[in-house]
Formats: structure tokens, sequence, C-alpha cells
């Protein structure tokens, strides 16, 4: 070899959403010395949303994340019926949970086909002008990407059809929704979902063909090097099952013992958060574990969510053909937690299934067609909204003035609980497949690969702001007179 | 016929723009037939030293999403418009700073304070030194801004983001090879009342209500009902598809084509349609307690269009209306 590369960047990272960019730094030998995962972007939510009135924050949160604006718009809505004492009406929240499960499947389906998947669809070392959807569509033929693209406009029909628009609905209020749905528009969500299920099980189908038979894809889920060990954080409902709109939130540890299980605003007691002076991000991790630097393991306190997470924490997926899918999962790893971070790429088929069948059992859910749309609000005050986006947990913490006008506003976005992680998993993958120096395309897209299995969003891990919101809390005698001032 | 070379980039955005792309289904795959993509970040693997290596001009069309928030924003803005023949201003946050632009009510310190806290060593740094590694990141601008006020803009496609039908249009143009004049607005040249299903008497304003308030009649046009409905000052082209669904209009489009201000158009009518409809004296006072009772005229009427308005920029406390 005649030159040491010793420092090469990966500018822009591909095929997420949002900025991000990774900065490799070669040894001598040609190996890796060290590498940074890098958000160059920030755009100030946190600061603008104050002064905003309320009911407007689903609508102004949802353009943190076009792809995943439901889940803001939700989450939002839900830390709004808190803030009101407003939990939704049957009709509202079957509504609500309708729209939801269609997202769920719609954006797994289009981390699959889009972004993440042409990695294997088409093959790691394909040539970069081939490893996008066209590509896909190349290698599966024209008739299934027809398919692909037929079943993410259901997802996409069904969102507008409950919420008014395909991108940033509109339809979530403090206290309920503001529109119902026709039966003619209830049969066609019905039958496309109907179709949906198919369609996920046929994707599966072709995961087991293609990547469980994929050289590379075994040999990256069977890596104990690209493993990483951590905590995991995702929502429970009663039984212990996955939802992706509502639930408590369950932490379990590497091992798989439960770390912590707490109702929504409980989560903000669980975590901290810290800055580095390269990157634009903040980094959570939970707070009683502590932070360990950028390693994984039960003495460190970086936690994983989204979908491998939420199948790691949970007792079972909730549906019957997503369970089967789910119990086939387990049995290939030995049982859970699972810690082979490729798995995600499975982990979310399985859930793109289970949102499907509940998107189908929603369709036909009476409380949908009859009742009130929207409840009796109390006065405004403070709540927390918790919610699964496709991408993790995702936390809305609001307070509002007696004029029902944000006061004080916090979130914690999905994708930010994963940035160590996903910081951990590029160096992993870096430095096991960069030797003598070779960083060819091919083998920086390995280490592309290694962030695209969490389906990172950029976009929305620059606007967190976890941990502590300031809180004041005034206490008064019976004739109101201010007699203590707790501040945090 | 020679493919065409298009691009399709993010600034400051959320996304929403790229996956607007998609919502005209089966269409994409004519685009893919007619057009070599040679740049789209959120779906092909094009990094920017490719786009460098184009020649300048080797780039047909780019559709460009995202308003100008960092230095590293501008600076591929600039790239990009050496690259490309015809430039798009696409989406809101290209087009009018969009939501985002709110952050113009704030300074940089501001902002930073919120997010990152009072201690400035803590804040992330435009060089940093890790263990002798140099990481630079790109500067946050003091103020956000819009693609044009940086580079010159060939098209504007509004909307937040824009509707599947417009989406279409340009497509086919693309795929037809008949693109328009430049200075063409993808967008309705009326208002969205215009589209609006609901029915609109101008009927006079004696109480302001707020979305959460009450529950609107579905026919009946939201602004007679006294909710802010931005629809008389803001670009039809969507089916007015937010008051269909019994949310009034935020105003995601921009100005129509004979207003510059969108929030002061809108204030402007409103002002006129205030009032108990009684004669006297004291109507102007009555006025002025009817709209006294804005809670947030800054994210009501400049909800997407601050970064453009005529204040641009600070917007003081004392200016805000209380009950």
């Amino acid at each position: 070899m005649s030159e040491t590369v010793r420092h090469v960047s990966i500018d822009p990272i591909t095929r997420l959403e949002g900025h991000g960019r990774i900065e490799l730094f070669l040894d001598e030998d040609g190996g890796l010395a060290d590498a940074f995962f890098q958000i160059p972007e920030l755009r100030g939510f946190e600061r603008f949303c104050l002064g905003r009135q309320g009911e407007d924050m689903p609508q102004i949160t949802e353009r943190i994340c076009g792809v995943c604006p439901e889940a803001h718009h939700f989450a939002s809505t839900k830390a709004l019926d808190a803030c009101y004492g407003a939990p939704p009406p049957p009709r509202a929240r079957a509504l609500r949970e309708l729209l939801y499960n269609a997202y769920i499947f719609s954006d797994h389906l289009l981390h699959f086909y889009y972004l993440g998947g042409p990695d294997f669809l088409v093959g790691p070392y394909a040539p970069p002008q081939e490893r996008n959807i066209l590509g896909v569509i190349g290698k599966v033929g024209l008739e299934l990407g027809t398919e692909v693209i037929k079943h993410r406009g259901y997802g996409q029909r069904i969102i507008e059809i409950v919420g008014g628009r395909p991108i940033h609905p509109v339809s979530g209020l403090p206290g309920g929704q503001s529109k119902g749905i026709t039966e003619e528009e209830r049969a066609e969500i019905e039958s496309m979902a109907a179709s949906a299920v198919e369609f996920a099980m046929a994707t599966i189908g072709i995961f087991k063909k293609t990547l469980l038979e994929d050289e590379t894809f075994i040999r990256f889920v069977s890596e104990d090097s690209l493993a990483l060990p951590t905590y995991y954080m995702g929502l429970v409902d009663e039984d212990g099952s996955i939802n992706f709109y509502d639930g408590d939130v369950r932490v379990v540890g590497p091992d798989g013992t439960e770390y912590a299980q707490v109702a929504a605003d409980g989560v903000l007691e669980l975590i901290d958060e810290r800055t580095e002076p390269w990157t634009y991000v903040k980094i959570p991790y939970l707070k009683d574990v502590g932070w360990n630097g950028f390693t994984a393991g039960a003495d460190s306190g970086v936690y994983r969510v989204g979908p491998l997470a939420r199948l790691n924490v949970c007792k079972g997926v909730g549906t019957p053909l997503a369970g089967a899918e789910y119990e086939a999962f387990l049995d290939y790893f030995g049982g859970g937690p699972v810690h082979a971070t490729f798995a995600y790429h499975w982990a979310r088929l399985i859930e793109m299934l289970s949102a499907a069948e509940r998107t189908a059992a929603l369709a036909a859910e009476p409380a949908l067609m009859d009742g009130p749309l929207r409840t009796t609000l109390g006065e405004p005050g403070e709540g927390v909204g918790v919610i699964e986006a496709a991408r993790g947990t995702l936390i809305h913490h609001y307070r509002l003035d007696d004029r029902g006008l944000i006061d004080a506003v916090n979130l914690i976005v999905a994708t930010t609980h994963n940035v160590a992680a996903i910081s951990l998993s590029i160096k992993e993958m870096a430095k096991a497949v960069i030797r003598d120096g070779n960083v060819d395309q091919g083998i920086l897209n390995l280490v592309e690969m290694s962030f695209r299995n969490y389906d990172p969003c950029l976009a929305c891990a620059t606007h967190a702001l976890p941990g502590q919101m300031p809180l004041i809390v005034d206490v008064r005698d019976a004739d109101g007179a201010l007699r203590r001032r707790i501040e945090r | 016929m020679a493919k065409a070379k298009i691009g399709v980039y993010w600034a400051a955005s959320c996304g929403g723009c790229d996956c607007s792309l998609l919502e005209v289904n089966e269409q994409i795959l004519d685009v893919a037939d007619a057009a070599d993509i040679l740049l789209w970040p959120c779906a092909t693997d094009v990094k920017y030293a490719d786009l460098a290596a184009y020649a300048d001009g080797e780039i047909d069309i780019v559709l460009f999403n995202g308003a100008i928030r960092t230095a590293e924003n501008r600076e591929i803005a600039k790239l990009i418009r050496r690259k490309t023949k015809l430039l798009v201003a696409f989406g809101s946050c290209a087009h009018t700073g969009g939501v985002i632009g709110l952050a113009n009510l704030a300074t940089r310190e501001e902002i930073f304070t919120t997010v990152y806290g009072e201690e400035r060593d803590r804040w992330p740094q435009l060089v940093a030194d890790e263990g002798g590694r140099e990481l630079r990141l790109p500067e946050f601008l003091e103020k956000l801004a819009p693609l044009s006020a940086v580079v010159a803009v060939d098209y504007v496609v509004p909307g937040c983001p824009p509707p599947r039908e417009v989406v279409g249009q340009i497509f086919s143009a693309l795929v037809a090879g008949n693109l328009p004049p430049a200075g063409t607005v993808f967008a309705s040249s009326k208002n969205l009342c215009d589209e609006c299903p609901r029915d609109r008497k101008q009927e006079k304003i004696a109480r302001i209500l707020r979305p959460h308030e009450e529950e609107p009649d579905p026919d009946r046009c939201l602004l007679d009902q006294g909710f802010i409905c931005m629809g008389p000052a803001t670009r039809g082209g969507c089916n007015a598809v937010c008051p269909a669904a019994n949310m009034p209009c935020t105003g995601c489009a921009g100005p129509t084509a004979n207003i510059s201000d969108q929030g002061a158009a809108m204030l402007n009518t409103l002002a006129s349609l205030v009032g108990t409809g009684e004669e006297g004296e004291d109507q102007l006072d009555a006025e002025d307690a009817i709209l006294a009772q804005l809670d947030d005229v800054v994210g009501t009427f400049y909800r997407f269009g601050s970064a453009m308005s005529l204040f641009r920029g600070r917007y003081h406390e004392r200016n805000r209306t209380s009950r």
C-alpha cells in the first residue's frame, strides 16, 4: 500500500431521515482508531413552541418529522389530553389507534423496501447507484414492486381518511378528534387492511428467502462483536404485549430482567442526558445506572428503543400471525433478549405484520362509527404523552398556562434514545470491516448499514430536550396566599 | 429523447417533502423511466463529493426542500445552484421558511440556552478537539432564511408538504419534457376559499374561537363561526383538505399571488369582519376587545411565514395580547 488513509468522512450518510455524517480516523496500520457519528443540524422547536396555543402543538410538532408526523401528532395530542384532564371518548380513541397502526405499517414498509432493506435486497456490495428502491424493483420485479408502492399507498390513504391529510394529519385535538369517517370509508379501510396483512406476510416470506439466506446478513446477526447487550425500553399494555399507541413504559436489562415499569409520566424520572461538543444532539442515558461512556452492558446507562427493543421488553406481540413470527424469531436466536443489532430488520417486519393485523381488527371495531368525537375539557395544566413511534418511545411533556398557551415543553424523541447505541454500532462495524486502510465504497456502506438498522430519524433527534423540565410548584394556603415555591 | 437528470435535496426540513414525492404512488415509476436521479440523500447513495464532481449545469432540475438554517445548508444550496439548470423551492420551508421560521422570534443564544442550558462551555462547538481529533460542525446561523434569500429560484411549489395533485403535475411535465417557464408557482392563483366546500356568508365575528373550544358546524365557513381560518390569505391548490377535516386552514401554502405579507393580509381581513353587528360609537372598542381575544398572533397568522414577514425577526412580548 502506497499511502495510509488517515481520516475519512462519510458525508452525508444516506437512506435515512435527516442529516448526519460519520468521521472515521484510521491508525498507522490502516485499522480503525476512532469513529464519530455527528448530527450537524438543529432547528430549535423547544424554543419556538413556547407561547404557542396548546391545541396547535399536534400540527406544529409533527413538522419535526415528515416521515413519522403521526407519532408526533398523537404524542402531542395525548400530552394535551393529559394537560386538560380529558381522555378521548371511545370513538376518538378507536380512530386514533386505527390511523396509528396504519402509520406503523406504512413506515416500517418504507424502511424495508426504500431505506435500509436495499442493502440486502440489492446487496451490500452492489453499485451505489443501484442500492435504492429502484434497484429493489429491478431485483424483485415490477409486479412485486408495484405491490410495494400500492401498499405503502394504502397505509397513507388510511392516514388521509382518518387524519385529513396523508402527511401531517390534522385531526388530533385535546380530548378527541376533529372528524369521524363514513361507512364507505370504513369499508375501504377494511379492504385495504386485509390486503396489508397479506402483503406483510409476503414481506416476511421475502425476508426469510433473501436476508435469512444471505451470507452477510447471517454473519452480521451472529457475530458477537456486532451485538450490543444494552438496556431496552418500550410501551406494553396490561398483558405485557406491545402497544404502539398507549401503555406503560417498560425497561429491561441486558439479561432480560425488568429494570423498571412506570406509567407515562414516570418515564421522565428514569432518564438523564448529556451534551458533547461535537454534535448538536443530546445523549440520554438511564439516570440510576449512570453514564459510563459509549459502552454497552449492565453497568452502562446506554439503552435502546425501536422494533428490537419492543420485542425485547414485551411478553408477546398481541396479534396471532405476528405472534407466530415472534416465536420463530425467538427460536432462531435461542430466546430473548436479542442483542444482535441487525435483528432490528426482522423485528421491524414482525411489527409491520402486527400493525396490519391491528389495523384490520380496528377497522371492524363498532366504537369507530358511533358516539361523540370529543369530550369536555378541564382547566389547562401539565401533562405527558407517550407513544411508540416506528423508531421507538416518543415523549411529549407540556405545561399550559391559564390561557392554554405553552409555558414549558420537553420532547424526548425516539432516535435520540438510540444515539449512544448508534455511535457504538458504527464504531464496532468500522472496527470489524476496515482493514489495511481499505475504505472503498462497499466497506463504507457496511459502516452505514450499522446505523440503518435503527432506521434513524436525525431530524427528530435534534429536537430532544431530555431530562428535567424546569418545574415551579406554588404551595398556597387556604386563603390563596403563597406559602412556598418549589422550583427544580 | 435523452433522459432528464434530476435531483432532490433537503436542507433544514422534516422529510415530509421527500415523502410527498412518493404520494404519487405508481407515477414514480414513470419518473424513474424518464429521468436519472443524480442526487437524493433520503433515498439514494449520492454523497457531497459526487455532487461537487458533477459539471456545472449538469443536472436539469433539483427539487430543493427545507430552509437555510446552518452554514452547511447555505453552502450546499449554492453548490446545487451551480450544478442545476432549474432550481425549485419545494414546500413551505424552502418557499417561506415554514414552521421552523418561527425560530426567528428568538436569538441564536436564546435557542441554544433553551436547548443546551446556561453553561456555554457545554454547548456544541464549531470545532471540537476530541482526543487530538478535530471534529467540525456547521454554524447555526443567526436567522433562518428561505431558499430564495441565498440563491435564485426558478419555480415555487408551495405547501407543507405540497399536495399529491401538484406533485403529480410536476412529474407529468417532467416526463413529457415540457416544463413551464421560470417563475411558475405550482398552485392555484386563487385563494383557498375558492375551493373550500364550506358555505361562506362573510358574517360578523363577535367572538373568536380556538379549535378545541367548540365543535364547528361541518357545513358553515369556519371564519363565519369565529375560528381563525387562514383561507382568505392563502393560496389554494390543496382542495381545502384541512377545512374539509373540520380544522381551520393554517396557511401552509403561503400568500396568494397579489399579497406579499400573508399574516398582515389575514389580520386586515379579520379586522374588517369583527364586530357585534350593532351601530354606535362604542363599536371601535368592541372590535378591539374581540381582536384582543387572539392568544397567539404570530403562531396563528405567521405559522409558516414569519421568516418572510414584514416584521422579520424580533417580536416583543409586550405585543402579545391578553384576554
